[in-house]
């Protein structure tokens, strides 16, 4: 008999409801998007030693600590994503997402013991190394579970799981300050214990997700559903399988309007809370809530944008996202120039949700490209572009106005050129997106 | 065939939204400050007169 964890014995009976996927799938989602609200560790991770501040020489530094723990944790998001997809395919979602809560949650136990012994190569291994492993698989099971359960509705399935990675951290990022706020004593900053805490809940809510989670059975189509028997423009009914994905153009230019629409969004998303202060002269607390408020509509966009997408098609979307993202991006310098924070808000929570649907409905547009066979692989390996632009995106409005300061431009006005250059990259996006064509038959799988 | 109930779903749901629904809470009443900003409140009705 195969073993609980097979997949096998993840067949859906006749009679399951597919509407108990989604929830399996925001759940593993809302654990491993947790790394979206890590910052709130940044400042406590610097005072490890010193409680009430940093010591020289002795404690941690801002840099090293997201260098440790975020910037690897995405880098091997990415990696473990390209690399097991195949395997996550073959072994499917209850193993994959009971290896990502192993791997997700011994990860946050050694981040904790690391910083019990005050060693960030430690912790670097254990929420960077082994939890940034549990990332890439949690991210990417789901995802292709929902799109063979939706045949009908794949891009509102893709919205619902990656909307679940979008709330990781409006959930992550508060638990963790309640926590640290209660282990928080005179001799400790009480990220330890809250690590300890954390590792155990997002166990038991993942595990949660690999009980109810299950595949449809082959044969398995919707109540009422009539699959396409011809294809239409760009939505093949033909398979093809992960290595033969990556001989075709339209993997790397997808590969691309991924890259340039997570660069645009991530460097403001990013850099958001030092951008208002400096545009607009407001406070850091206002700017943290301006902060809390894109996090909304980026888990908002992600459903939402991507379900809209079955209606328009996802080559339509995306044409959406970079011309009416470029045209919004132009018009942030003209609030700073009228002084409208209103206007800001509104400019950038529209961006901010348009970054979101780009995340989410690359995996149905990979699903409508390369069919549903390996779609969990190819998207793995797909999103080795959001490693890439995660480390571009936020380094570009950094540098660039650090170096218009540099060179005399008022501080409110710093950001200007940053934004018309993001305004440029979406330009680069859209010309990839138009350059999409059906896959060609011989890469077809027989 | 044995057919999921309405109540399972609504359960599976129930789990994930109460998380959800805490942290969306916590973000919205974080943000408050944002409409409440004095000068973001002049920039609000910028042009109004």
């Amino acid at each position: 008999m195969p073993s609980f964890l097979a997949r096998e014995r993840t067949v859906a009976l006749p009679g399951f409801s597919r509407w108990l996927v989604p929830p399996a799938a925001i759940a593993v989602q809302m654990c491993v998007g947790e790394i979206y609200g890590f910052s709130v560790f940044n400042i406590p991770l610097t005072r490890a030693i010193g409680i009430t501040k940093s010591v020289p020489d002795r404690d941690w530094t801002v840099p090293h600590v997201v260098l440790a723990t975020y910037s690897l944790g995405l880098v091997m998001l990415g990696l473990s994503a390209a690399f097991l997809g195949k395997w996550v395919e073959r072994v499917g979602p209850r193993k994959t997402m009971f290896t990502a809560a192993c791997c997700f949650c011994s990860g946050l136990v050694v981040a904790s013991f690391g910083v019990h012994l005050h060693n960030l190569f430690v912790v670097a291994l254990g929420y960077g190394g082994i939890g940034g492993i549990g990332l890439g698989l949690g991210y990417i099971a789901p995802v292709s579970t929902l799109v063979k359960w939706f045949p009908d509705k794949p891009g509102m399935a893709t919205g619902l799981a990656i909307m679940g990675f979008g709330s990781g951290a409006l959930v992550g990022a508060p638990f963790g300050v309640e926590l640290m706020g209660h282990f928080k004593t005179a001799s400790s900053v009480g990220v330890q214990e809250t690590f300890l805490v954390m590792a155990a809940c997002y166990f038991v809510m993942m595990n949660f997700a690999a009980w109810i989670v299950r595949v449809p059975a082959p044969d398995w189509k919707p109540e009422g559903f009539v699959a396409a028997t011809q294809a239409k423009k760009l939505i093949t009914t033909a398979q093809v399988v992960a290595d033969e994905a990556m001989k075709t153009p339209q993997f790397y230019l997808l590969w691309g309007v991924l890259c340039c629409n997570v660069t645009a969004g991530i460097g403001i998303l990013a850099q958001a809370s030092p951008m208002c202060q400096d545009m607009f002269g407001v406070s850091a607390v206002v700017a943290g809530g301006f902060v809390g408020l894109l996090s909304i509509f980026n888990m908002a966009g992600r459903f939402l944008w991507s379900s809209a997408s079955d209606l328009t098609g996802r080559k339509a979307i995306y044409c959406v996202y970079f011309i009416l993202g470029c045209a919004l991006y132009s018009l942030i310098p003209f609030s700073q120039k009228i002084n409208s924070v209103a206007l800001f808000v509104a400019l950038t929570c529209v961006i901010i949700s348009m970054y979101g649907g780009g995340f989410a409905t690359i995996p149905a547009y990979l699903r409508d490209l390369f069919g549903t066979v390996q779609v969990g692989a190819i998207h793995g390996r797909v999103i080795t572009a959001w490693s890439v632009a995660a480390v571009l995106g936020p380094q570009l409005v950094t540098y660039l106005s650090a170096y218009q300061r540099a060179h005399g431009v008022p501080r409110s006005e710093a950001y200007n050129s940053t934004l018309h250059i993001m305004a440029g990259i979406l330009m680069i996006g859209l010309v990839c997106n138009l350059l999409v064509r059906p896959v060609n038959p011989r890469h077809h799988a027989k | 065939m044995k057919k999921t109930s309405p109540f399972s779903v609504a359960l599976a749901f129930l789990v994930v939204a109460l998380p959800l629904g805490w942290g969306l809470y916590h973000s919205i009443k974080n943000s408050l400050p944002l409409f409440s900003h004095r000068g973001a409140g002049q920039a609000y009705f910028h042009g109004a007169g």
